[in-house]
């Protein structure tokens, strides 16, 4: 790699600094970051934090996937899914510690993920749909009592050997981390030049030189594994889980709203939009998940008939409104 | 004489039955500009979509400096040095200015022309700040332009850049295009607008039904007995 | 006692039966999605959902009015008329003018789906509900010596004569050749005066008055209706209606039956891997062969 001299360097800094979508979004790291780290001074119910982080991961990734690609995938629960098990398999059968088990469970959804690309031949409901029935079909698969001696079938995981809440919190918290990190690096780089280009035309983007396959099989894997680390940390929080909860559609249409409610292509609103809507879902949804469901089904309808890009969107509308009329009157 | 830089050589594309181009071959050379025309559905357009790789050719070859690059990606024909623009321009309107011509100059091998010189080349000095999406339709023909010349191809299609310009607009156009051929690029001119076509080249290669049915000097054409016939009631000759 | 031969004959024999009768009725519950998408270009992702609803709707008019589910199935379809007029007329002006038409019709119908869920769940209840099996025609039929169950009969007996109207209304009616006019090329039937606004707002209510109609007979088939079980019916008939060709309603008919064949051959031989037929089916078509068996060319959505 080339070195950079040390006062171009500090240019560069500067403008990134200066530059005010920049800096807009480094607060974007760092706020949740260190939201989260003294969120468990004021409540104490870690577990709930830690599937807050979990979903914060979900959105960005549902964000890096549709935000950036164009592409939807109501089945990405299935990486989800795979993590969860890949990362407990191998704490069970191998004994590794539950950390590297995280790993572990994103290469499982990088695995997954390789093997789902050649839905991207897909475009629209094929895509959405292709990649839905790959998550139901794996879940049928791993959970079907033919296959009881591997993945314990329908029985589930019990994973409470490895149980260490502080480990699980911190986990969670790099992982946010991290995936603010990937989407920051989408928003103000070249790679996420060319997936924007992309987004907006193929074949124009090509004639610009861009590699369309390979840039976007990389974010679609970066979202794979970003979901099957997100998995893996929901297996071990939960302790003990059953097919049917690391596989549940909902957690796909869950991640589909936190994300479009805060706004796609954004570093703030899927972050957002997870922390608003979860919150709502403690206090209405656990109990009674159906208004939950009925009030994220409104959402949703909302959402696409009146505000398609999100509270962000609305957010920048609303001050563009503002300044442009400031302006007017001077 | 100077070797061929693009060279087509029988090139045939069916659409399952249907034959969208017969056959076709021609050669350019660098500094070259050449005149591709024909009615709609003559299969201009999806000769050069073949030559830039959107879809390989049922039959035939095609050689760029000697190396075959049919049924190659087109990313990897855009590096090599064939570019083109569109006939309706797709910038991509949410990026700014600069940011389009940005991601066409990071994938360029070699050196070539600064972003200030192609924003300069292409009249839109003004603009970098500005969303594609923001442009009028000239604007963002010529940013489409600039798309295409960051790469540094040689080899240059320009597809009916002249549809939807006024006299001033084309003129300009047809300045900028005359400098890029005499800094030695090879020039091909998909157009129906025969006066725009006589300030930029001299040779002509007409198309129709996917077949070639003229190709020699374009003051020739224009008293060709096929290409009359094949034009009556079209805009030759405007 | 038949030897071993005899035996895999039967088999065989008893799956391809059982397959097209099943077939039928899927060919019905799938052609709803395939009219909607063929007229509009959306995939009505709430289908299942509706599917389900025409269930719950022939366990309403059973247990409260006493109608017998076979009339529930004539009964349902005025009503989900209306309702997807409404739905038409509420959700799709809005969503016309949008660049990323086909993604946001899809996420909006998935919300619509989610809506009916919830709703559903929270008037009648979480558990399922059934229908008693002698409010229909119950007595096994025989057919080449072998017993198949008379819900599979009275399923494809109800949906064939549907579906010929069905098929009558969109080839020997004037409304119907404009909805093939506005199926075939939207803009050229507004260039010869078809209304298409019009066409589109009818077949939608007609292709969700299929779905209802269909829900009547799901009860029976599916041995049950639940509020829950909308997104995986949604999916089965993505699959038929892919497998058949999108926008091909002759392609659906023979989707389903092959979907019923092939369901019913591994519910004989692999019994706990049968679940897994749409999903593979689905996914091998989309991949193999997008545009599907009876497509002419790529349509690619």
């Amino acid at each position: 790699m080339a070195k950079v001299p040390p006062r171009r360097l500090v240019s560069r800094f500067t403008r990134m600094v200066i530059d005010r979508s920049i800096s807009w979004d480094l607060v974007g790291i760092v706020v949740p970051i260190a939201a989260f780290g003294l969120a468990p001074k004021f409540y104490s119910n870690e577990l709930l934090l830690t599937y807050m982080m979990v979903y914060i991961v979900m959105a960005q990734g549902i964000n890096i996937s549709y935000g950036f690609t164009g592409y939807l995938p109501f089945g990405y629960v299935g990486f989800f899914g795979a993590g969860a098990y890949a990362g407990s398999l191998a704490v069970l059968d191998l004994h590794v510690p539950a950390i590297l088990g995280v790993l572990i469970g994103g290469v499982g959804g990088l695995l997954v993920g390789s093997l789902l690309l050649p839905l991207f031949r897909l475009r629209g409901a094929y895509f959405a749909i292709g990649s839905l029935a790959a998550a139901n079909a794996l879940a049928d698969i791993i959970s079907n009592p033919s296959l009881t001696s591997i993945t314990n079938g329908p029985y589930g995981i019990n994973l409470a050997s490895a149980y260490s809440s502080g480990e699980i919190y911190v986990s969670a918290m790099v992982l946010v981390g991290l995936s603010l990190a990937v989407v920051f690096y989408l928003r103000h780089s070249q790679f996420g030049l060319s997936l924007r280009a992309i987004k907006e035309d193929e074949y124009s983007a090509s004639m610009a030189g861009v590699n369309v396959v390979k840039q976007r099989s990389i974010a679609w894997l970066m979202a794979a594994t970003m979901a099957g680390m997100a998995g893996s940390i929901f297996g071990w929080a939960t302790t003990v889980f059953y097919p049917s909860a690391v596989f549940d559609t909902s957690i796909s249409v869950i991640s589909i709203v936190f994300a479009l409610f805060g706004g796609t292509g954004s570093l703030w609103g899927p972050t957002f939009g997870a922390i608003v809507l979860y919150s709502a879902y403690t206090a209405v949804g656990i109990s009674n998940p159906q208004y939950f469901q009925l009030i994220y089904g409104v959402i949703i309808i909302a959402l696409i008939l009146f505000a398609p890009k999100g509270i962000v969107g609305v957010a920048k509308t609303t001050r563009a409104r503002i300044f442009t009329r400031g302006k007017q009157v001077v | 004489m100077s070797e061929a830089e693009l060279v087509v050589d029988g090139v045939s594309k069916y659409f399952g039955g249907f034959c969208a181009l017969d056959a076709v071959s021609f050669e350019i050379r660098r500094g070259e500009a050449l005149g591709l025309v024909g009615p709609n559905g003559s299969g201009k357009t999806t000769l050069l979509n073949v030559i830039c790789g959107l879809y390989p050719p049922t039959k035939g070859q095609i050689f760029f400096r000697g190396f075959r690059i049919d049924g190659h990606k087109p990313h990897l024909i855009a590096r090599a040095g064939i570019n083109r623009t569109f006939q309706l321009a797709k910038p991509f309107k949410s990026l700014t200015v600069r940011e389009n011509i940005d991601l066409a100059l990071s994938h360029r091998k070699g050196d070539g022309a600064s972003l200030d010189e192609i924003l300069n080349l292409t009249n839109l000095t003004g603009m970098v700040g500005l969303e594609a999406g923001n442009l009028n339709a000239g604007q963002q023909k010529r940013l489409d332009l600039a798309r295409a010349i960051s790469l540094e191809p040689s080899v240059l299609f320009i597809d009916e850049l002249g549809a939807g310009l006024n006299p001033v607009e084309l003129n300009e156009l047809a300045e900028i295009l005359r400098k890029m051929q005499y800094g030695g690029r090879a020039i091909v001119v998909v157009e129906h607008l025969m006066g725009f076509l006589e300030k930029v080249v001299d040779h002509v290669l007409v198309l129709n039904a996917g077949r070639e049915i003229f190709r020699g000097e374009l003051r020739n054409a224009l008293n060709d007995q096929d290409v009359k016939r094949v034009f009556l009631g079209d805009s030759i000759g405007h | 006692m038949p030897n071993e031969g005899k035996l895999a004959y039967l088999l065989f024999e008893y799956s391809i039966i059982a397959g097209v009768l099943l077939g039928i009725f899927y060919a019905f519950l799938s052609m709803g999605l395939n009219l909607i998408f063929g007229v509009q270009k959306i995939i009505n992702l709430a289908h299942g959902d509706m599917v389900m609803l025409g269930g719950f709707g022939a366990w309403e008019l059973y247990y409260t009015y006493h109608v017998n589910p076979i009339l529930a199935v004539v009964i349902v379809i005025p009503f989900t008329v209306a309702l997807g007029l409404a739905l038409y007329y509420l959700l799709i002006p809005r969503l016309s003018g949008a660049t990323d038409m086909e993604t946001l019709s899809l996420v909006l119908f998935f919300g619509v789906s989610q809506v009916i869920e919830a709703l559903t769940t929270l008037g009648l209840g979480n558990n399922e509900r059934n229908l008693p099996i002698n409010s229909i025609p119950s007595h096994p039929i025989h057919v080449l010596g072998q017993a198949f169950a008379a819900e599979a009969w009275v399923a494809a007996g109800v949906s064939l004569p549907l579906l010929a109207l069905f098929f009558f209304y969109l080839y020997g009616t004037p409304l119907g050749r404009q909805t093939r006019a506005v199926m075939a090329d939207s803009n050229e039937a507004a260039a010869v005066g078809i209304d298409s606004g019009r066409v589109s707002a009818i077949s939608f209510g007609i292709g969700l008055a299929l779905a209802t109609s269909s829900g009547v007979m799901a009860i029976f088939v599916l041995g049950g209706v639940n509020p829950s079980e909308g997104p995986g019916l949604t999916i089965i008939a993505f699959a038929i209606v892919v497998f058949g060709s999108l926008g091909n309603p002759f392609g659906t008919l023979l989707g389903g039956v092959l979907f019923g064949i092939a369901y019913e051959a591994a519910q004989v031989y692999a019994t706990s891997w049968s679940d897994l037929v749409p999903l593979v089916l689905v996914l091998g078509v989309i991949l193999l062969k997008p545009q599907g068996l009876l497509g002419k060319r790529t349509r690619v959505v």
